[in-house]
């Protein structure tokens, strides 16, 4: 069959027109996002690419079954060819994650991006970090080492003193009375199906909603200059964050040989370890925890929670009612309010 | 003039039935996927296991007064058993805080839980920490006694 026979035949079939979809993706891009700092709601989703791989590449021979799981990460990591690089990629890979999503979110918060039309951007976006925070949660439970299995048993309880809902959510999490096999079976299901399903569902529906109502436009002095203030997203934008992706790549390569995936003791459910703490991520809120008591805790971290994903409502609102724009000061004291906790618990005991 | 009724009450009719046809329709749609939500939900929601059995723990005249031992159940929770002047203690070793293990320490004389470091006495009653705050002691178990053997009630 000729090319020109070839390309009848898939239009035939396909009855799509190829330059209307181009059209379609190919945004005018503002020239501000030339700057790779501006690129960093594309970082995540590169990562989140690398995180199905790899995770698929995991999925090879991890065993989610409490006798066997520790055991197979073990393989995994000394037996496997290449088992201690993949794994080492998905580790840092998802660490990566969060501090990009974490600085995209901050990027457009400190910019105002988030305000009319584009609520529901920001809504989307905030769920998507808190879905990968639950990515980085869930994924250090399957290790099954003695850290993971008691920050896993920790955060289960936690859930019990949300009221009324707490405890039917706890037995849902925890697949039972108590954290056990059941548990990490549902962890893994969460891990590798739930979470991804929900995550590519909202990025779809974020992306569209970045597409349908263009990027925010921040003018720049040097940028005002130029006659031409948009740039084409295929290929300009696209090889920058192809670019960004092929650095990315080799960073995380550089950290899973350099500070290598490592491996505790295997979990024990009859002994607590000494000193206990969850991933980087949750300190302040293991912190918080431990400063204001756990039902004042669970309350108060679930209400910021909600302001947070609903926050150009709440801003609004504040607005409203001191007419006066608070959303620099607020955010500020916040992300001060968080650092300080996590830097206080990273040097605790 | 009965041309001109037909005229004007068919389309009423019409839209009538049509209004009935998609009321009856997104009712059966939505009974049918709220049934079937509820199923998937109830298959999600865990069966809740809150049986107990009667298990031998030891002979009476194993424990003296002041003595006391560790006894481990089926399911894997630790229960520190005890011969107090007030008779029979048995404590279980998880933490009403958020679960985590308590162990003893025997130089303070107290059980410890090292998650938040909770602080328990003897008999279990909260010293300080989270459970002191939530007033929270150790669980106490049922001891029975029969003739000189003892028994403990646990989760199956």
């Amino acid at each position: 069959m000729s090319t020109r026979g070839l390309m009848g035949f898939l239009r035939s079939r396909f009855p799509v027109d190829p330059e209307k979809i181009t059209s379609s993706l190919n945004e005018p891009v503002p020239n501000h996002m030339k700057r790779w700092w501006w690129c960093l709601g594309g970082t995540p989703a590169y990562l989140f690419c690398v995180q199905a791989i790899t995770g698929i590449l995991l999925t090879f021979y991890y065993v989610p079954e409490p006798s066997a799981a520790y055991e197979s990460v073990a393989h995994i990591t000394f037996e496997v060819p290449f088992g201690w690089w993949v794994r080492g990629i998905h580790k840092w890979a998802a660490n990566f994650m969060i501090v990009a999503v974490v600085l995209h979110a901050l990027r457009v918060y400190f910019t105002g991006a988030y305000r009319k039309p584009r609520e529901f951007t920001w809504v989307t976006g905030a769920i998507i970090l808190l879905i990968t925070m639950v990515f980085g949660f869930t994924g250090y439970s399957l290790v099954y080492e003695q850290l993971s299995y008691w920050g896993a048993t920790v955060a289960a309880e936690l859930t019990t003193a949300a009221p009324l809902i707490g405890e039917p959510l706890a037995q849902i999490i925890r697949g039972g009375d108590e954290v056990g096999a059941g548990t990490l079976t549902r962890f893994f299901v969460f891990h590798i199906g739930v979470l991804p399903t929900a995550l590519v569902l909202l990025l779809v529906v974020h992306l569209g909603l970045v597409r349908a109502h263009g990027v925010t436009e921040l003018k720049f002095k040097v940028d005002a200059k130029k006659k031409v203030q948009h740039f084409s997203f295929f290929p300009d934008h696209l090889l920058t964050e192809i670019g960004i992706g092929l650095v990315l790549i080799t960073v995380l390569s550089c950290f899973a040989v350099i500070f290598p995936a490592g491996l505790g003791e295997a979990a024990d459910p009859l002994t607590t370890p000494e000193h206990i703490k969850p991933e980087w991520y949750f300190f302040f809120t293991f912190r918080w925890l431990k400063l204001a008591g756990l039902g004042t805790a669970v309350l108060s971290l679930g209400f910021a929670g909600f302001v947070f994903v609903f926050w150009p409502f709440f801003d609004r609102l504040i607005e409203r009612l001191t007419r006066r724009n608070l959303a620099v000061p607020i955010g500020v004291l916040a992300v001060l309010a968080v650092l300080a906790l996590t830097i206080w618990e990273a040097l605790a005991h | 003039m009965s041309d001109e009724n037909e005229a004007t009450t068919e389309p009423a009719a019409t839209g009538r039935r049509s209004f009935l046809g998609t009321g009856f329709m997104l009712t059966g749609i939505i009974a049918s996927h709220t049934a079937a939500l509820t199923f998937a939900a109830r298959y999600i929601y865990p069966e809740s296991r809150k049986t107990t059995q009667r298990v031998f723990v030891a002979f009476k005249e194993a424990i003296p007064q002041g003595a006391s031992f560790a006894y481990r159940t089926p399911r894997g929770e630790t229960i520190n058993i005890a011969h107090t002047s007030a008779g029979y203690v048995a404590l279980s070793d998880v933490c009403p805080h958020l679960k985590c293990r308590v162990h003893w320490d025997r130089v303070v004389g107290q059980f410890i839980c090292p998650c938040h470091d909770g602080r328990f006495a003897a008999d279990g009653s909260p010293i300080s920490g989270p459970p002191k705050e939530m007033n929270a002691p150790l669980r106490r178990f049922e001891i029975v006694e029969d003739g000189n053997q003892l028994y403990l009630e646990v989760s199956a």
